[in-house]
């Protein structure tokens, strides 16, 4: 297999990693992290200006049809970077999922604003009691003349509290847990009966829980056919999962990239702390795992825009469960390497572990997926 | 007119270089390479030319390796209009760069040719200079500034301690310094249209060029280290070291 | 064997790396001619005539050289310079600028910024931004090298008694004009010649917070500088920057403040002659290239300082 990136691939790469590097220093990453949306809405900008935020949208819709290895190349830079901005949630969750369902008059209203950065996004599909489990929906949508009624609860909406537009599930029928009767719809953060509770959290990004009590939705607004939003809420969540391990990639490589130069330059005994061999080969597992987590990266990476199958939820699963496991081994490994000032906030190494350890409780937990994991094994 | 940008391919800035064990040079295996930082500017100032409308065509040209490519790729998505490549695996000095550009400008006959103040790999600062002398033209080096008037151009220059300008007649060569702009980044669109941009593949025999060198690298070594200093304890102690023992204030 | 040296001046004075460059020539070795190419500059001459190792000085005095515009001079240099072995100037931006289109007229190499003569012919210089050292050896017939002034202790100012020498053949190629200068005209030295830096990091906390290190800087005669992380933090602007992209310097004392010694910012001032760390971590990689280090808080230590010299 060819692994090489083509011209416009590495290109690309550059782009965004210089963007990064330029915008993205540790003192600039704490003053947006303390900013009001709690990200840099002119990095955001720029993200639009350049055309990355158009990447993961079909060229039909005015954007670049990317690949699943170019979302991974972005998503990997803005990993490195720990950017704070939405762009998982919003460009290539709740942006696949308008693509996915969205009918020609909501696609022509929205996806140009959502490509130009004009417009964030961001995707309401957990509650409290759904353990990530997609069917498990609680909040209900009631018929009413000329749309539709949502009451309901909705727990960390990353990038709610500035989006202009959230996707939320409710049901449209059936009890929870039932596989049918699922629907999709936007709502506008404004509307009347809906308030938000906003709070950072653990890793960086804002995030909000959403309180809807009877909140008028219109037909217009319903994305797809009503009560059959599951299948495509669980095909853009793989996506999302693939774009998370890109994410993750990036933050593993910065995080052995510092703790390898710790290792250079720390002097204890008289000498470079990774002189010493017992700490070599902490570093040599780090990187190890770092290895294998790319691989299924790019694994993911490939299958994410493939029909769906089972093969392709089993091979996302297994990439998310082992991308976790990685990055929680090497966010643990590269504190204990550096001591006590791995977990100081003035390092950018405290923020990457963080982010690293804080991954598998995104999308699905190990068990989750673990378990996904073995019933796929099962029915393949 | 016609704006002739030179660029050159090296190690990319953030990536710490290592000297090979053998001394026979520096480990290039595996390392990110890039566009050199100060013929980013180069290029930048160019397409900024043209989109101002007084620079009609940005042709830019790289010697090295077929990869250089890439780095011609990248400044056709910056918004030069055409690319040339003269491709050659040997270690080139400035003045054999030189020679060569002055082939393609002979070729091309720009009115203004823009190059990186030096790259930072080599470090040597000569061939925009060199360029000038062999083509007769005046230069503008370590230009913050660039001002076409007519058939002639006003450079501001970077010298040690202020800032100096110059009135050169046209055609002339700029160098470029960090100051002269901000370059941008290559936006999506921009990098999907760098593809269908022409770049031509020359060769230095082809351009009736020899590139003998009467400079050659003996060794390259890492340089020595600073051995560690001491410990002072007060504010006191520092002041009577510096004033008796390194005699320094 | 003869070493032509390019003096370094503006006219009225001979800079001070004029004799570092005389220096590097003296290591090479053979009779040493500055060449004093200005416009009513007779009294750079009588300064280089004194030079201690100087054996002719010649003296192109013409409004075509009044601003060293490299067009004219190279032309000059180029026609002296072929009876000579050598080629030397300072690698200043003067020196820079002429140089290598000296060496393109002569059909030669050029080696730029040396830091050390091995013999004759080869020569140590930094590549890499200092990351590495090269020894280059020459065989070209005139060797055209620019001398970085760190690399040479100066020779003495006076003590020389060379002979003067006109020269009257002028060249004007007639395509440049000088238009104007503006030298800064700023109480402090400029970074890159200053003697003395006064550099803070992000252990400044705050851009009011320099005012500390101007106080020790005035009372030194010294520039203030900053590394990257205070730049990126907005305390200080983009020009103050010491490091591998910002400014290179080689001071004869060089004092970080609150500056935790990233490998950018070293590269860009390791090869000063004196380095003096003043940081509250005692770890900071800064001191492992300190000559004195001063574990401590800042806001006390630079104060006592500036109350000491």
């Amino acid at each position: 297999m060819d692994f090489k990136l083509t011209e416009e691939q590495q290109m690309l790469q550059d782009t965004v990693a210089r963007l990064v590097r330029d915008s993205y220093g540790f003192e600039q990453r704490e003053h947006f992290y303390r900013s009001e949306p709690g990200f840099s809405r002119e990095f955001w900008q720029q993200l639009g200006e350049l055309g990355l935020c158009g990447m993961p949208f079909s060229e039909a819709h005015g954007g670049f049809g990317g690949s699943g290895v170019d979302n991974m190349l972005i998503m990997t830079e803005l990993g490195r970077g720990l950017c704070l901005e939405p762009y998982l949630q919003s460009q290539i969750h709740a942006g696949g999922l308008l693509q996915q369902l969205g009918s020609v008059e909501q696609l022509e209203r929205l996806l140009p604003v959502l490509i130009s950065g004009e417009l964030q996004l961001a995707v309401a599909l957990e509650e409290r009691q759904s353990h990530y489990q997609l069917l498990d929906v609680q909040t209900r949508a009631e018929r009413v003349d000329g749309g539709w009624e949502l009451s309901g609860r909705k727990v960390v909406v990353i990038g709610g509290h500035s989006a202009g537009m959230l996707l939320v599930s409710a049901r449209t029928r059936g009890e929870a847990r039932d596989e049918q009767g699922i629907s999709l719809f936007l709502v506008d953060p404004q509307a009347e009966g809906l308030s938000r509770k906003v709070y950072p959290t653990i890793d960086g990004p804002k995030a909000c829980d959403l309180f809807l009590e009877r909140v008028l939705v219109r037909d217009t607004d319903l994305l797809g056919e009503p009560g059959q939003a599951l299948a495509a809420l669980r095909y853009q969540q793989g996506r999302a999962i693939a774009a998370q391990c890109a994410e993750a990639i990036g933050s593993m490589q910065e995080a052995c990239q510092l703790t390898l130069d710790y290792l250079k330059t720390r002097q204890q005994f008289g000498k470079p702390i990774g002189k010493f061999q017992a700490l070599q080969h902490r570093m040599v597992d780090m990187r190890t795992e770092l290895e294998l987590a790319t691989s299924m990266a790019i694994l993911a990476a490939c299958v994410a825009d493939q029909a769906d199958s089972l093969e392709r939820s089993r091979r996302l699963a297994a990439a998310k469960f082992i991308v976790t496991r990685a990055a929680r081994f090497i966010a643990e490994q590269a504190i204990q390497l550096h001591g006590g000032i791995g977990m100081t906030w003035e390092y950018n190494l405290a923020h990457h572990a963080k982010r690293l350890v804080m991954l598998s409780h995104q999308l699905g937990d190990d068990d989750h997926h673990l378990s996904a994991y073995a019933e796929l094994l099962h029915s393949a | 007119m016609k704006i002739l940008v030179a660029v050159k391919r090296v190690v990319d800035y953030n990536v710490k270089v290592r000297v090979k064990a053998d001394g026979s040079g520096v480990d290039l295996a595996n390392v990110k390479m890039a566009m050199n930082p100060f013929c980013e500017i180069a290029v930048e100032e160019a397409v900024r030319l043209k989109e101002k409308g007084i620079a009609s065509e940005v042709v830019v040209v790289s010697i090295g390796s077929s990869a250089a490519q890439e780095q011609l790729r990248t400044a056709l998505a910056l918004g030069a209009d055409r690319a040339v490549l003269v491709e050659s695996n040997d270690e080139l000095g400035p003045l054999a760069v030189a020679k060569l550009l002055k082939a393609v400008v002979d070729k091309e006959q720009p009115q203004l040719v823009i190059l990186g103040k030096q790259a930072i790999d080599s470090d040597n600062n000569q061939t925009g200079q060199m360029l000038a002398a062999l083509c007769g033209f005046a230069q503008g080096t370590f230009a913050s500034r660039v001002e076409v008037a007519g058939d002639q151009l006003n450079v501001t220059r970077e010298i040690d301690g202020g800032l100096q300008t110059v009135a050169l007649k046209l055609p002339a060569i700029v160098t470029t310094d960090l100051r002269l702009n901000e370059p941008r980044y290559a936006s999506l669109p921009n990098i999907m249209k760098a593809k269908k941009k022409p770049l031509d593949v020359v060769t230095p025999d082809a351009l009736g060029v020899s590139t003998a060198s009467t400079v050659k690298v003996l060794k390259v070594e890492a340089p020595a280290a600073r051995s560690a200093g001491i410990k002072v304890g007060s504010v006191a102690e520092l002041v009577e070291k510096l004033k008796n023992e390194a005699k320094v204030i | 064997m003869a070493i032509l040296v390019l003096a370094e001046h503006n006219n009225a004075a001979l800079a001070a790396a004029t004799l570092n460059t005389v220096s590097a020539a003296q290591q090479i070795g053979g009779d040493i001619h500055v060449l004093v190419a200005g416009a009513g500059c007779a009294a750079v001459a009588t300064a280089a005539a004194q030079v201690a190792g100087v054996a002719k000085v010649l003296v192109a005095d013409h409004a075509a050289y009044a601003n060293q515009l490299p067009e004219n001079l190279a032309l000059l240099i180029a026609e002296l310079g072929k009876n000579y072995s050598h080629v030397l100037a300072a690698a200043t931006t003067n020196g820079k600028n002429v140089l290598p289109r000296v060496a393109a007229l002569l059909d030669v190499d050029q080696i730029s910024e040396i830091v050390k003569v091995i013999d004759a012919d080869t020569f140590q210089r930094p590549i890499y931004a200092g990351n590495a050292i090269a020894t280059v050896q020459s065989s070209a017939a005139v060797k055209v090298i620019s001398v970085r002034g760190t690399g040479f202790d100066a020779v003495a100012a006076s003590g020389g008694s060379a002979s003067i020498e006109a020269i009257a053949s002028v060249t004007d190629a007639g395509i440049s004009a000088f238009v104007g200068e503006e030298v800064a005209k700023s109480e402090r030295p400029e970074l890159t010649s200053a003697k003395v830096i006064v550099s803070g990091g992000r252990g400044m906390q705050n851009g009011d917070n320099f005012q500390l290190l101007y106080g020790v800087a005035d009372k030194l005669g010294a520039a203030v500088g900053a590394s990257r992380a205070a730049v990126d933090a907005g305390f200080v602007p983009n020009d103050m920057q010491v490091g591998q992209t910002g400014k290179i310097v080689a001071p004869q004392l060089y004092i970080a403040v609150g500056i935790s010694g990233a490998i950018q910012h070293l590269a860009g001032m390791k090869d000063s002659k004196v380095i003096v760390a003043i940081n509250k971590d005692e770890e900071a990689p800064i001191f492992q290239v300190a000559d004195y280090g001063l574990v401590g808080d800042l806001f006390e230590a630079v104060p006592e300082l500036e109350a000491q010299l």
